[in-house]
């Protein structure tokens, strides 16, 4: 019975991979054989987002039940939650098909997300500083080369000057560095995804 | 039945990676196995995540690790993903051999649920299942919003007793939110991704000894478990390397010197 639990996925995953080169590499009848597998894992994903919202729930329910010091965010995460989704069935019911959704997302989720990501213009200014002070020279580099970039982007003078320099910094070193990060890293997905379809990575089998 | 090849010159290019990776893998296979070991070079945020394990045991407070934001549903960066559960799984059997508590979360149901299956193994393994609960070590914070989930690790550094935070995955640069209340926290970090848009901001953050650049975030399970196939896909990787850089150079040669002035075309495709 083990051996089945180990085996049985390892066959599946096996069978899966063949599937989808055969698919990718042939025209024939295995076409569409990866679109159909991709939309069934899409399916088994969105049943299982009930799973982590009863996780959301249970850690949020707990922290107000025990009396947890920050219990009112976990608050007003489950009404928000409850809230949410309440207003997309309501809306569908109503016959305002995605509106309700599409409103909260336009006009309350989407401004915070902003607030948040501006947060990390700040963040970078503190990171620099404390970059410059690490005092080595591969961090005075990285400090000069952004502080000559951003300088180059500033449409007044005597900036102007810098963008041809600036932009030289973009097309030769930087893009060369991306090239090779690229490929190093297109490669070691492609490691990656072989050992796990060959079974060799089954850490979630065993 | 008809069953045709569907060789595109994309097609071929990727053909032929593929057959080479998988023929240079089973050779190294077969000499890591014969005792031909490859030597690897040092990664220091592989020495600072034993520490990491060890002053965790010792302290009592946490691990934190998140495989990041990417997801495993056909989504971009599922490889890191993958890659960095991996991960999670040797460093899981260390907390679980060692005594220390580890926290997990995830931007993404099916990361979610396989952590908490890597998790669940290393921990009966060790023979500590009685110390891990789905429910306590493994969070799920958000679906596939990268926001919300870092703005979820934020919270979790902040109001857990958290000693060391590991964040391998694919990160964008949202991950200097949670960089920062790391550093701001005196909580010693090793992070790493694949990511253009992260790398810089990782470096400052969790400083040279505590960040794995690109590459290196597939690296790690081999080198934390220095298992023949894994250590092969190592020798494969770099093999393949060589043979591209070989292919740029006499790409280059060739286009400059007017032998085959369309090559570059072909690359590009």
């Amino acid at each position: 019975m083990q051996r089945l639990k180990i085996y049985l996925p390892l066959f599946v995953v096996l069978l899966t991979a063949l599937l989808v080169l055969v698919d990718y590499f042939t025209d024939g009848p295995a076409d569409g054989i990866g679109h159909l597998l991709a939309l069934w894992v899409s399916l088994i994903a969105g049943v299982l987002l009930l799973l982590g919202l009863a996780n959301i729930g249970r850690v949020h329910f707990q922290r107000l039940r025990q009396g947890h010091p920050k219990r009112w965010y976990s608050l007003a995460l489950l009404v928000s939650m409850v809230g949410v989704i309440g207003a997309g069935v309501l809306g569908r019911v109503a016959g305002y098909q995605d509106g309700v959704s599409n409103w909260i997302f336009q006009y309350i989720y989407q401004p915070l997300a902003t607030t948040l990501f501006s947060l990390l213009a700040f963040l970078l200014i503190s990171t620099a500083l404390r970059t410059l002070r690490i005092g080595s020279i591969e961090s005075a580099l990285l400090v000069i080369g952004a502080v000559i970039v951003l300088l180059g982007q500033v449409a007044f003078a005597p900036f102007t000057s810098l963008s041809s320099i600036s932009q030289w910094f973009l097309d030769y070193p930087v893009l060369g560095i991306i090239r090779g990060i690229l490929i190093g890293t297109a490669l070691g997905a492609i490691a990656t995804s072989l050992r796990y379809l060959l079974g060799v990575d089954n850490n979630y089998m065993r | 039945m008809n069953i045709s090849l569907a060789l595109g010159p994309s097609t071929v290019l990727i053909f032929i990676v593929l057959a080479a990776f998988l023929i240079i893998f089973f050779v190294a296979w077969y000499n890591i196995e014969h005792g031909r070991h490859p030597v690897l070079r040092l990664l220091p945020p592989l020495n600072r995540l034993k520490n990491l394990i060890g002053q965790s045991a010792e302290s009592g407070q946490s691990l934190y690790y998140s495989p990041g934001s990417g997801g495993l549903n056909d989504q971009p960066g599922a490889a890191e993903t993958l890659s960095s559960l991996t991960t999670l799984a040797e460093v899981s059997r260390g907390a679980a051999r060692a005594g220390a508590a580890l926290q997990v979360s995830a931007n993404d149901t099916l990361t979610y649920l396989a952590a908490g299956d890597v998790l669940q193994v290393e921990y009966a393994e060790a023979g500590r299942l009685d110390d891990f609960s789905r429910d306590n070590n493994v969070r799920f914070i958000s679906q596939q919003d990268r926001l919300a989930y870092i703005a979820g690790v934020q919270s979790v550094l902040d109001e857990e007793a958290v000693s060391g935070s590991i964040m391998l995955g694919r990160f964008d640069s949202e991950y200097l939110l949670a960089g920062e209340t790391a550093s701001r926290l005196g909580i010693s970090q090793i992070a790493g991704s694949s990511r253009v848009e992260a790398m810089p901001l990782m470096l400052v953050s969790a400083g040279t000894e505590g960040t794995l650049l690109g590459e290196e975030l597939y690296a790690v399970p081999a080198y934390l478990n220095r298992r023949p196939a894994r250590l092969a896909s190592l020798r494969a990787q770099d093999a393949l390397r060589l043979l591209l850089i070989l292919a740029i150079i006499l790409g280059a040669i060739a286009a400059t010197t007017g032998l085959l002035p369309t090559i570059g075309d072909y690359f590009l495709r």
